[in-house]
């Protein structure tokens, strides 16, 4: 026969509707949003993954100063590939932007449509989706460089730039300066052919089987087509940030997402453990009946965790539903909002139902089976004569007799509530936590811009694509070779550039050229000190490298290694004086710019976090939404559950005479105390923990360094908000205090 | 009159379920005198105490303190009439578990401009001994002495005691009963009882029965005996 007490599931829903409700509510839309992220984030992988083969991405490229002879051509492909023309034009466009127009590839780098067609007449263009979207510019409207125009068909997105990257080198895509488009045939015969970029793009007839076969291949490649052809660029794939930045970003959201779904259930548990206690304590009597008749204390814990247990998995089957439809394409909004991403295909996602169905409901009931069994550890007589407390027999603290009864009485709540106080602050803290994250990013992207501005080691910093010489005052060579951490320990693997600098540099001031200095980005990233020792691979390749850090230099500009220019060559077997580029404060005129890879000047620097700033700005403030909802109810729901447990007492002293005011100050005023106190205290407190875990998902999920910056603001902010949503939670209970009825006090509980 | 109970009639729930549980009362009361209600459960007695106490409000009728119309009087004016004139005692005590004893007590300090002293009170209802335990930490009828405590140290013009002894046994039910009286004799207070034990009703100085929500006999107290003498 079924348990009979679980008939008062529906009683109990109707009677505590309005708090069930609000669980409900924000597992609902936390689980929908989280299972919506992992939908969205498993369902793109799985497109841009499958996008290399659909799309037939290539294998590389390179780009030679002149067309292809028949005979040039006929001889690179004898090097095990087959080449394709990816001949593109760069165009300074009247409305300050480069778009980099290529001849609609038929045969490699095909485009994905995502709206309206491919050009198909010369004055015709299709442009990357993402840089129309960001110039607000529509098909049909009408887009031009100089006197040259072209009508807008299509929007589209190029498998080979995902990420815009206009150089390779850059440090970071640039979503709104730069774009990429396609013409038709005869469009691209109007392009000025001085202007045309010859890159070529290669398949291998056979595929590599992992990338260090790649890398060899590549390698090889290299060396025979760089006797054959004037290179002025050569990028393998797996070394191509517009092809490969997205599926290395992808996901790395994901560990904070969780973590703050797990954070949100949790205290979700503890609300629901607090109720059920709640209500054990009111209906102790009749529990205690019970006992005496034979019921079993398993029969009871499973009856209190089964309404916790059933909302959460309730909750967590509707957040699915939410996140299968609307969430899903909110998400993916944020996706394709950086990136310039194929359509993709809606996929079931196992692991996503795991981690936000099977992991909640086991956290709520792990949590409440250990709180309900605790609460239901007394015999039989204690719960008739209502004494549930470990502390019932013991001496009760004095409070001195000078005091007034008001703060006594206050006092006395206050010890007689702590557990539901020490929820309560719990709560404000992960709230709090969560507000700091909604909170930091500005200020950590605003200090982080301002810090590169000061920390610059030059005004510009030239990456050659091939050994130049400049006579410019004040150049300084210097080598950089780039090796990979080897991501151990769950941490992300990253790239790290080792740089040789010259003995006496101007820039750069290590006091020792023949010691390893890491930057104070990579000390403070991983916690680093001098003496400590660094395993460093080649990416591609078997080569390790051991460092011993002897000292710290002050960059905070990259994870990077600094030594001297001949101690770097040593190192890496490379001939002496060879060298990768300059630094100067003087802009270096005198060297043919096909020769120039890149230049990292200030705006470089700092478009990683304008780019951070534009992918993430949006999270953050869905993020401070959502840490307020969630702290306003915590608060709401717990300070309710005070107000309900008293309700006797309030009740009692209604009928003595106290006025609601009265009433109010004694109730209100400690849990108000409490919660300001709780406020203040755990923002001090979420900074170290925010520092910690901001510091755990750099390194396990994010490439690069940016310490973490929370201004004086920041806390301001978070104590106004926490203290005005309290402002109006005391308000609500006001009103409920007024509606305690005085004939509580006369009844008794009944279950 | 003191207090004046005219007409009062009170019904719960609608249609067929209703029920009427005060007919038409009418009672006047002295100030300083002892005053039984008798009669079985159901019979009204409570919610005839809880109207007096202003708890609860009849659907007719009123009741008049010292010439003041309680019917006319809003919430506020409600509380304040509590607050000035009644002491409240319960069955089953209603004290506030979260106070020492000696804390319950002050609370009915609290409500008054002139209180008594409480130390006074303290020794008067003999919970020296007891003063700093929490409720459930003392006994039944200690628990009573502190809700006597907590309603006289205010010196109500009334006190209202909702089956007093009823939770209690016999010899610390007759303590009780001897505290209510010293209260009534040292402070004059008027006391209205309500209780369904027959035998306390030779202590008061008048005793009204009611049955089916109306007075069904009022029984002046020529040989009022006192709470010592109690038998039952």
């Amino acid at each position: 026969m079924r348990n009979p007490l679980n008939k008062r599931f529906k009683r109990e829903i109707k009677n505590g509707f309005g708090r069930y409700l609000v669980i409900f509510l924000l597992l609902f839309l936390s689980i929908g949003e989280v299972s919506g992220f992992l939908v969205v984030d498993h369902s793109l992988i799985t497109a841009y993954e499958n996008s290399f083969e659909k799309y037939n991405v290539e294998d590389g490229n390179f780009t030679s100063a002149a067309e292809l002879s028949d005979e040039q051509r006929k001889e690179t492909e004898n090097e095990g590939v087959v080449l394709f023309e990816n001949f593109y034009s760069d165009k300074e466009m009247d409305n300050d932007t480069t778009l980099r127009i290529f001849k609609n590839r038929e045969d490699i780098n095909l485009a994905s449509i995502h709206e309206g067609t491919l050009p198909d007449a010369a004055g015709e263009i299709a442009l990357d989706r993402l840089y129309a979207k960001n110039n607000e510019i529509e098909i049909g409207d009408e887009i031009s460089h100089g006197s040259d125009k072209w009508k807008v068909t299509g929007l589209v997105a190029l498998s080979d730039y995902s990420a815009l990257f206009k150089n390779n080198t850059d440090m970071m895509f640039d979503t709104t300066g730069f774009g990429v488009s396609v013409v038709s045939e005869e469009g691209w015969e109007k392009i000025d052919k001085n202007s045309i970029n010859y890159r070529y793009s290669w398949k291998y007839n056979i595929s590599p089987s992992d990338e260090k076969e790649e890398k060899e291949l590549s390698d090889k490649l290299l060396e025979n087509v760089s006797t054959k052809v004037m290179l002025t660029d050569y990028t393998p794939r797996y070394l191509n940030q517009s092809i490969m930045f997205t599926g290395e970003d992808f996901g790395q959201d994901r560990a904070m997402i969780q973590l703050l779904l797990y954070i949100i259930i949790v205290i979700i548990a503890f609300i629901f453990a607090v109720t059920v206690k709640n209500m054990i304590n009111k209906e102790s009597a009749v529990i205690g009946t019970l006992l005496s008749s034979g019921f079993k204390k398993g029969e009871l814990l499973r009856h209190y965790a089964a309404l916790p247990i059933l909302i959460t998995i309730a909750g967590a089957i509707a957040g699915n539903i939410l996140g299968y439809t609307v969430m899903k394409d909110i998400n993916a909004a944020a996706y394709y909002g950086s990136y310039s991403l194929p359509t993709y295909e809606t996929l079931w996602n196992p692991g996503a139902f795991i981690q936000t169905t099977v992991i909640p409901v086991a956290i709520v009931m792990a949590i409440n089976f250990i709180i309900i069994r605790y609460s239901l550890s007394y015999p039989p007589l204690n719960f008739l004569r209502g004494e549930l407390s470990r502390s019932s027999g013991k001496k009760v603290r004095k409070l001195s007799y000078g005091s007034s009864i008001s703060s006594r009485f206050r006092k006395r709540i206050f010890a007689s509530n702590i557990g539901s106080y020490a929820v309560i602050i719990i709560g404000i803290f992960f709230s709090n936590i969560l507000l700091m994250f909604g909170f930091m990013l500005p200020s950590t992207l605003d200090s982080h811009k301002s810090m590169m501005h000061e920390n610059m080691i030059c005004e510009n910093t030239y990456i050659l694509k091939a050994p130049a010489e400049t006579v410019t005052e004040g150049a300084e060579k210097f080598a950089a070779h780039t090796l990979g951490t080897k991501g151990e320990n769950g941490y992300k693997p990253e790239d790290i550039t080792v740089y040789g600098v010259e003995a006496d540099s101007r820039y750069v001031h290590v006091d020792d050229a023949d010691k390893i200095y890491i930057s104070k980005a990579y000390a403070d990233k991983y916690n680093l000190e001098p003496g400590d020792v660094l395993e460093l691979s080649e990416k591609y390749e078997n080569k390790e490298y051991e460092f011993k850090v002897e000292g710290i230099y002050d960059y905070e500009g990259e994870i990077a290694l600094f030594t001297g220019l001949d101690n770097l060559n040593d190192i890496f077997g490379e001939e002496a004086g060879s060298f990768s580029g300059y630094y100067s404060d003087n802009k270096i005129e005198d060297i043919d710019e096909a020769l120039i890879a890149s230049v990292i000047d200030e705006d470089e620097m700092t478009k990683a976090a304008r780019q951070l700033e534009l992918s993430m700005g949006s999270i953050m403030g869905v993020i401070r939404v959502f840490s307020v909802v969630m702290f306003v109810i915590i608060i709401y729901i717990l300070s309710r559950l005070i107000i309900e447990k008293s309700s006797k007492s309030i009740s009692l002293t209604k009928i003595l005479g106290y006025k609601n005011k009265e009433i109010g100050g004694l109730y209100l005023a400690t849990t108000s105390l409490v919660v300001i106190a709780g406020i203040l205290g755990t923002i001090v407190l979420s900074r170290f923990v925010v520092d910690f875990l901001y510091t755990e998902m750099m390194i396990k999920s994010m490439s690069g360094w940016m310490p973490l910056v929370v201004d004086a603001s920041v806390y301001i902010k978070m104590a106004a908000i926490g203290i005005c949503s309290y402002a109006a939670v005391a308000l609500l209970e006001l009103i409920k205090i007024k509606k305690v009825p005085m004939g509580m006090a006369l009844k008794e509980a009944a279950i | 009159m003191f207090l004046s109970v005219k007409g009062l009639k009170k019904s719960y729930g609608e249609g067929e379920s209703r029920v009427d549980v005060l007919n038409g009362i009418d009672i006047d009361v002295n100030k300083g005198e002892f005053l039984c209600l008798l009669g079985p459960s159901g019979c009204g007695k409570s919610t005839l105490l809880n109207i007096i106490g202003g708890i609860d409000r009849p659907d007719d009728g009123s009741v008049f303190l010292n010439g003041d119309d309680m019917g006319k009087m809003n919430d506020k004016e409600l509380t304040a009439y509590r607050r000035e004139n009644l002491g409240y005692i319960f069955q089953m005590y209603n004290l506030i578990p979260d106070l020492t004893v000696r804390e319950n007590i002050e609370v009915g300090a609290y409500l008054s401009k002139e209180p008594l002293d409480i130390d006074e009170i303290i020794e008067d209802t003999g919970l020296k001994a007891q003063q700093d335990k929490l409720p459930k930490q003392v006994s039944g009828g200690q628990q009573q002495r502190t809700s006597i405590g907590r309603a006289v140290i205010k010196k109500p013009e009334i006190l209202l005691c909702d089956e007093p002894t009823g939770a209690l046994d016999y010899n610390t039910g007759k303590e009780i009963l001897k505290l209510i009286e010293h209260v009534n004799q040292k402070y004059n207070t008027t006391v209205i009882m309500v209780t369904h034990n027959d035998a306390i009703q030779k202590m008061s100085d008048r005793t009204l029965t009611l049955k089916d929500g109306k007075v069904t006999g009022v029984f002046v107290n020529e040989d009022k005996i006192s709470a010592e003498a109690l038998n039952w």
